[in-house]
This record gives C-alpha cells, sequence and structure tokens, in this order.
C-alpha cells in the first residue's frame, strides 16, 4: 500500500515536471515561428519604405500602426513604423525604425502589449521610455537622392 | 508473515523513462530552433545598419557636411555609429573622385552584413522648365511668364515661386531661342554652342544667357514588364466613369470622351502600343482623367497623344505624379496637351524625337522635354524644381552633379558565382 | 504400523501435498497477463503519441527552417540584379537574373528549389540543389520590387503540413 501511494506520488511529481517541459518547448518553437513570421513582415514594410517616396516616408510612416500577417487565420500582433528626420540633414536623411509585438497562445507578450477591453491585442509602452520595444526590431536610414 | 510484491515503482520508472526520451528529444530539437531564430533576427537587423550606412555615406556626399566622420588617409572617409541593436561601420573610399565607393559593416551581437555601393553623380531627365532640339520660338501669346517653385513645399505662389524657369535648346543657329510677345523668362536661357538669343519687343530673361547647352535626350525606354504584357486592346470609355487602379495596363488605345470620366486610384502605368500614325491617348469632348490623391499615372505612347478641353486633373499637385513619354519619331506628329482653362496640366511630357504643343487656354505645371515645342498657351508656365530629383520620374537622366548609387552589392554572396 | 503409517502420512505426505501446491492457477496468469497487456498498451500509447508529435514538430522545424534559407538566400541575390535583367517566365514560377555579369536562375524541378548558374568563362549551366519539400514557387515584378512566395509542404502521420512564406524586395541597382 506504501509502494503504491510513493509510486503515486512520484508519477504525479515528474509527469508534472514532464510537462512543464514540453510546454516550454512547444512555446519555444511558437515564439521561433512567430518571430520568424513577424521578422518577414517588418522586413517587407522596410522594402516598401525604401521603394516609396522620399517626401512621402514621414507623413505616410511615421507613427503607422498595421496588423501583423494572419497566424492560422488569427491577427495576432501588431506592427508599427517611425520614421524622423535627422536633425540637421535639411530633411534630406529620415531614420526608419519598425517594430513587431505580438501575443502568443499561452497569453504570453512579446513585446510591448497588452489587451484592451474588446479583447484585442494593442501596442502599449510599457515602460514609459517613449517607444515600443521589441525584439524583433529594425532600423536604418533613408536619404533623399538628388 | 506474507511476503508483498508488486511493480508499481518499475512501471513508474518506465513510463516516466519513455516521457523523458521524449522530451529530451524534444527539448534537443527547440533549443537549436530557437538560437537559429535569434540568429535570423540579429542577421536581418545587420543587414538593415549596413543598409543605413550606405545611405549616410550618400547623404554625406551631397550635402559635403562631413561632421562626425574621421580622415582614412588623404583620399579617403570612415564613420561608426550605434543604431538600434548594433551599429555600422561606413567607408567611403575617393570621397571626392567621381565614383566614390562607399562599404558599410552592420554588425549585431557579433553577426555582420556588408554592402559595397559605387557611387556616381547623375541628374533627372527633367532640368528645366522648356528643354528641345530645334529653334524654340514663343509664347504665342503676350506676357507670358516662365518662372518656378517646388511642389513638395507646396502650391505655387506666395513664398514658393522661383527664378528657375530655363529654358535650354540644343539648337545651335542664330535665334535658337527667340523670346516675343513680352515674354518673360525668370531663370536661364541656354543654346547649342554658337547659338544665340532672341529678345523681341521687350522679352526679358532674368538669369544668364550662354551658349553651351550639349544635352543629349535619350530614346524612350519601355520597361520589360510592361511592354511584355498582353494587350487589353481599346479602352473606350464614351460618357459615364471609370477607375483604374493601382497596376501596369497595356492598351491599343486609350480614349475618354463625352463627359466620360477615368479616375486614376493608386500607380497606374499604361502602355499604349499602337501605330504611330494611330491616335494612342485622347481626352476629348469634356472627358477627363483624374489622378486621386496618392495616385500616380504614368503613360508610354507610341502614337498620338492628344488632350483637350478639361483635360486630366492632377489631384496630387505634384506634376512627377503625371508623366507622359512618347515613342513617337517623326516630326510634325503631336503631343498636344490643351484645356478649357479650368484644368491645369501638372505633370512632365518626355517627347525627344517629336513634337509638344500647349494650346491656349492652360496653365503648365512641370517640365517639358521635346524635340521642339510650341508654347501657344495664354498662360504661365511654372518648373517644379523637384523634379530634379533623381528617381522622381521612371526615365532617368545622365551626369549631373548629385551622387547616387550606380552599382550596389553584398558582399559574401551566400551561394558561389564562379 | 497404522500408527506409523498415520503419522507418516501426517509428516512425508504433508509435505508433499504442499510441494505439489507451489505454482500458478490459469486464472492468476490470465490476470497477470491482462494487467501486463493494459500496462504495456498505456506505455505504448503514451510513447506513440509523443513519437508523432515529436515526428511533426520535427518535420514543421526543418520546413520552416528551410523557408527561411530559401527566403534568404533568394532575397540576397536577386535584390543585387537590375530590372532590366530580370525575366520571370513560366506563369511566375522561374525567375532568371544577372549578378554582374553572372545569369543566375531559380525554379522548381520535382519540389525542390534549384538554382543554376553560368560561371566565369564558362557556358554551361550548374546546378545545385538549395531545399526539398517546396509545393510551390512564385515571382512578380511591379516597380523595381520583387514578390517571392513560396511554400514548403509535407505528410506526416497522415497529417498535411504547410509552410508559407511572402516577402517583398526592392532592386537595389538600376
Amino acid at each position: 500500500m506504501v509502494e503504491i501511494l510513493l509510486c503515486m506520488a512520484l508519477l504525479l511529481v515528474l509527469f508534472l515536471g514532464s510537462m512543464n517541459v514540453y510546454v516550454y518547448c512547444f512555446e519555444l518553437q511558437e515564439t521561433a515561428r512567430n518571430t520568424s513570421n513577424a521578422l518577414n513582415d517588418v522586413r517587407s514594410k522596410l522594402e516598401d519604405i525604401r521603394n516609396s517616396d522620399f517626401d512621402a516616408i514621414v507623413a505616410t510612416y511615421n507613427a503607422q500602426v498595421v496588423d501583423l500577417s494572419k497566424v492560422n487565420g488569427i491577427v495576432i500582433g501588431k506592427m508599427k513604423t517611425e520614421a524622423a528626420y535627422v536633425t540637421g540633414s535639411n530633411n534630406n536623411l529620415i531614420d526608419i525604425r519598425a517594430v513587431a509585438c505580438w501575443r502568443q497562445k499561452g497569453g504570453r507578450i512579446i513585446g510591448e502589449g497588452k489587451i484592451d477591453g474588446s479583447g484585442n491585442f494593442v501596442l502599449s509602452d510599457l515602460n514609459g521610455n517613449g517607444k515600443i520595444d521589441s525584439p524583433v526590431e529594425l532600423v536604418t536610414a533613408v536619404s533623399k537622392k538628388k | 508473515m506474507n511476503k508483498e510484491k508488486g511493480f508499481a515503482l518499475i512501471f513508474v520508472l518506465m513510463v516516466m523513462s519513455t516521457m523523458a526520451i521524449l522530451g529530451t528529444a524534444l527539448f534537443s530539437r527547440s533549443i537549436p530552433e530557437r538560437y537559429l531564430s535569434e540568429r535570423f533576427v540579429d542577421s536581418t537587423q545587420a543587414f538593415w545598419l549596413a543598409e543605413a550606412g550606405i545611405q549616410e555615406a550618400g547623404f554625406v556626399l551631397n550635402s559635403g557636411d562631413w561632421t562626425g566622420w574621421a580622415n582614412q588617409g588623404a583620399t579617403d572617409k570612415v564613420k561608426t555609429a550605434s543604431l538600434g541593436a548594433g551599429n555600422y561601420t561606413v567607408t567611403v573610399t575617393d570621397f571626392s573622385g567621381a565614383n566614390p565607393i562607399a562599404v558599410s559593416a552592420g554588425t549585431v551581437k557579433g553577426v555582420s552584413r556588408n554592402i559595397e555601393a559605387t557611387m556616381r553623380k547623375s541628374g533627372s531627365l527633367f532640368n528645366a522648365a522648356l528643354s528641345s532640339q530645334t529653334q524654340f520660338q514663343g509664347a504665342l501669346f503676350n506676357d507670358v511668364v516662365f518662372d518656378s517653385y517646388d511642389s513638395s513645399l507646396g502650391l505655387y505662389g506666395g513664398s514658393n515661386v522661383g527664378s528657375k524657369g530655363n529654358i535650354i535648346t540644343t539648337a545651335a543657329s542664330a535665334g535658337a531661342i527667340t523670346l516675343i510677345k513680352n515674354n518673360l523668362v525668370k531663370g536661364d536661357v541656354s543654346t547649342g554652342p554658337g547659338g544665340t538669343v532672341v529678345l523681341n519687343d521687350t522679352s526679358a530673361v532674368t538669369g544668364n544667357i550662354t551658349d553651351d547647352n550639349n544635352t543629349t535626350m535619350n530614346p524612350v525606354v519601355i520597361p520589360a514588364d510592361l511592354s511584355s504584357l498582353p494587350s487589353g486592346g481599346d479602352y473606350f470609355l464614351n460618357g459615364g466613369a471609370g477607375t483604374l487602379v493601382s497596376g501596369d495596363y497595356k492598351f491599343s488605345s486609350f480614349k475618354v470622351r463625352n463627359g466620360g470620366k477615368v479616375t486614376i486610384d493608386g500607380t497606374v502605368r499604361m502602355y499604349c502600343a499602337s501605330l504611330p500614325t494611330s491616335v494612342s491617348f485622347e481626352i476629348a469632348l469634356n472627358g477627363q482623367v483624374v489622378i486621386n490623391p496618392g495616385g500616380k499615372l504614368i503613360v508610354y505612347a507610341d502614337g498620338l497623344f492628344l488632350v483637350s478641353k478639361k483635360g486630366i486633373a492632377n489631384n496630387t499637385h505634384r506634376p512627377k505624379n503625371l508623366q507622359i513619354y512618347s515613342t513617337l519619331n517623326a516630326d510634325a506628329t503631336w503631343t498636344m496637351i490643351g484645356g478649357d482653362g479650368s484644368t491645369p496640366f501638372e505633370g512632365v511630357i518626355y517627347a525627344p524625337n517629336t513634337y509638344v504643343e500647349t494650346n491656349n487656354w492652360l496653365e503648365v505645371y512641370g517640365s517639358i522635354v521635346a524635340k521642339r515645342i510650341f508654347y501657344d498657351s495664354v498662360y504661365s508656365m511654372h518648373y517644379d524644381e523637384d523634379l530634379k530629383v533623381e528617381g522622381s520620374t521612371e526615365q532617368t537622366g545622365t551626369a549631373g552633379s548629385q551622387y547616387s548609387v550606380k552599382q550596389w552589392k553584398e558582399q559574401n554572396n551566400p551561394y558561389p558565382l564562379n | 504400523m497404522k500408527i506409523l503409517l498415520r503419522n507418516k502420512l501426517k509428516n512425508g505426505s504433508c509435505a508433499g501435498i504442499k510441494q505439489a501446491l507451489k505454482g500458478f492457477t490459469l486464472f492468476e496468469v490470465l490476470v497477470c497477463c491482462t494487467i501486463l497487456s493494459a500496462i504495456l498498451a498505456s506505455i505504448f500509447g503514451v510513447f506513440s503519441v509523443g513519437n508523432e508529435c515529436w515526428n511533426i514538430n520535427t518535420s514543421v522545424l526543418d520546413l520552416r527552417q528551410q523557408a527561411r534559407m530559401s527566403m534568404d538566400g533568394m532575397s540576397r541575390e536577386i535584390r543585387q540584379s537590375p530590372p532590366s535583367s530580370i525575366s520571370i517566365t513560366d506563369g511566375g514560377a522561374r525567375i532568371n537574373f544577372s549578378i554582374g555579369a553572372y545569369p543566375v536562375r531559380y525554379y522548381l524541378v520535382n519540389e525542390q528549389l534549384v538554382r543554376e548558374y553560368i560561371p566565369s568563362g564558362e557556358t554551361e549551366w550548374v546546378r545545385r540543389v538549395l531545399g526539398t519539400d517546396m509545393a510551390s514557387l512564385n515571382f512578380s515584378l511591379s516597380n523595381s520590387v520583387v514578390e517571392i512566395r513560396i511554400e514548403l509542404g509535407n505528410t506526416v502521420g497522415g497529417k498535411n503540413i504547410s509552410i508559407p512564406l511572402t516577402t517583398r524586395l526592392r532592386l537595389r541597382n538600376e
């Protein structure tokens, strides 16, 4: 009887530990998948910006927020672009920054964001540094060709 | 005493061994996948940092302000800057030469991507209000003024009026440019070597008069992805409304008549592949084409291009968003833009081997380049200085005074080439 | 005599009977086999589910890695080509371009992504397989922007896995 109880307790503990490992592995894979997809979206957005009329870049892309590509038919996150003229460049050089943030299946949020009252994911500067931070971030510059 | 025997523990060990094996296998694949994913992010970030370095090199070559850059030898400059999650180091070799080379290395967490760009000086196709290859005599009506503005700063008027309403020709004859009817050119006038400028009545030129213009007009090159399209036949809107959304189109002819209105919604490239003697593009009888804000219309025409009355309304008010290229190669074949005074022409026309005429009731903003130009408008012409930005129009010009990328390549090609 | 025999029976025969009584009854064996089968079935079930899960995930990871590598390699090369040297044929399934003086092309052969190029001084195409399990490949070009669409697919344990990926890139050379 004692042995049975001991074994059941042992089984439970080891089982829970294994499940944790499995869940962690699946989360790792999900993160990797979503990171690749988000990076692809951000990369394509920068290519669009590079292909745009220089004079329209700041007006069009600064503080622009768009949905990331759907994963299994669901929008899981958002991408934000920032464009600003470099000080002292006489409006001939623009700094570009694009970040992607999203919410994973288990509720974990990559980047900075939150769930609003309607249950949708929205970007939110949680650390108050004035910008949206995310591991998926691309920064570059564009100059005006004359 | 009875000895109790059982194998519950063995059972537990067997099940847990199985789960541990599977867990280890899964773990061993997930960790490298996560690592590879992060390295991919680092590599992509490094690429865009390297691009930033190239862009900054282009900017500083044109501005001439090397603040923040260090000398490297007598002919080279170098700069290192932090940006985002990493940094970039860009070196410009032979910075004062005709073809400086910029090499930019972007680095993020030890991952580097390198880009090399050879620069060259290049210019725009539209460097003057009117540019021709034959004698220019005009304008037909009194008191026409040729001046300039910059559409990137807004509409013409107020402080946005300049003195770059240049008229140039490669003709080298006497009277290669003859101004009549009290016309005023607020800008420079230039003929071919040995040519002269004649100012009749009280016509005047506020800028320089020179005879050193030897600009060549390259023939129009129809983009391959446009010419290879299957033809959509004749587009004919005889009243009513139509819309063309972003995309490439190929027609045998494009005609809008009898109050018909075609709206351009997005970037539309159109190739009207007709016979040279046929009408490629026509707006007549109160027909109109309207370019919506955010839109752009680029037309390549193999035949006659005739616009009248309400014409083409460019509601972006940026001439670079209306580009007309004629491949006609014969004298006295026409690209005619007309109006009824209600709609100005805000665009550019490039017809290097044929004639262009503006008719009475039309105010012109932009630039016209043609073999021969007949400026028969009552209204003045305003050259858009923003057209000097290289790449603002489809066809590129010849050597100019500003640097741009001539050849771009990423070092360390992923696959072999030789 | 009778007493001796009784005693003998009492002592020697009891041990023999006891010996004769050691062993398992048929019912006990059947019960044990049933219990053992149930245990092994449960272990096998766990193993089977885990194995299928592992196969699917491994396949997904492999496909995703291939998709990333293929897209990255193609992007890095195509980006260097001028628009005038790009030719898209076979309904968008093949792209021909050049990097400097070297002609290069990408297309699919039996769900394998193939890259071919002509080395300097040669006239024959040299082929290299860059990836497998590529169900579709599509290129399009508009206004100096090339869009590449790929889809990698595989069937594992009767389940279809599909990894689509699309990217756009601006051509950097005139």
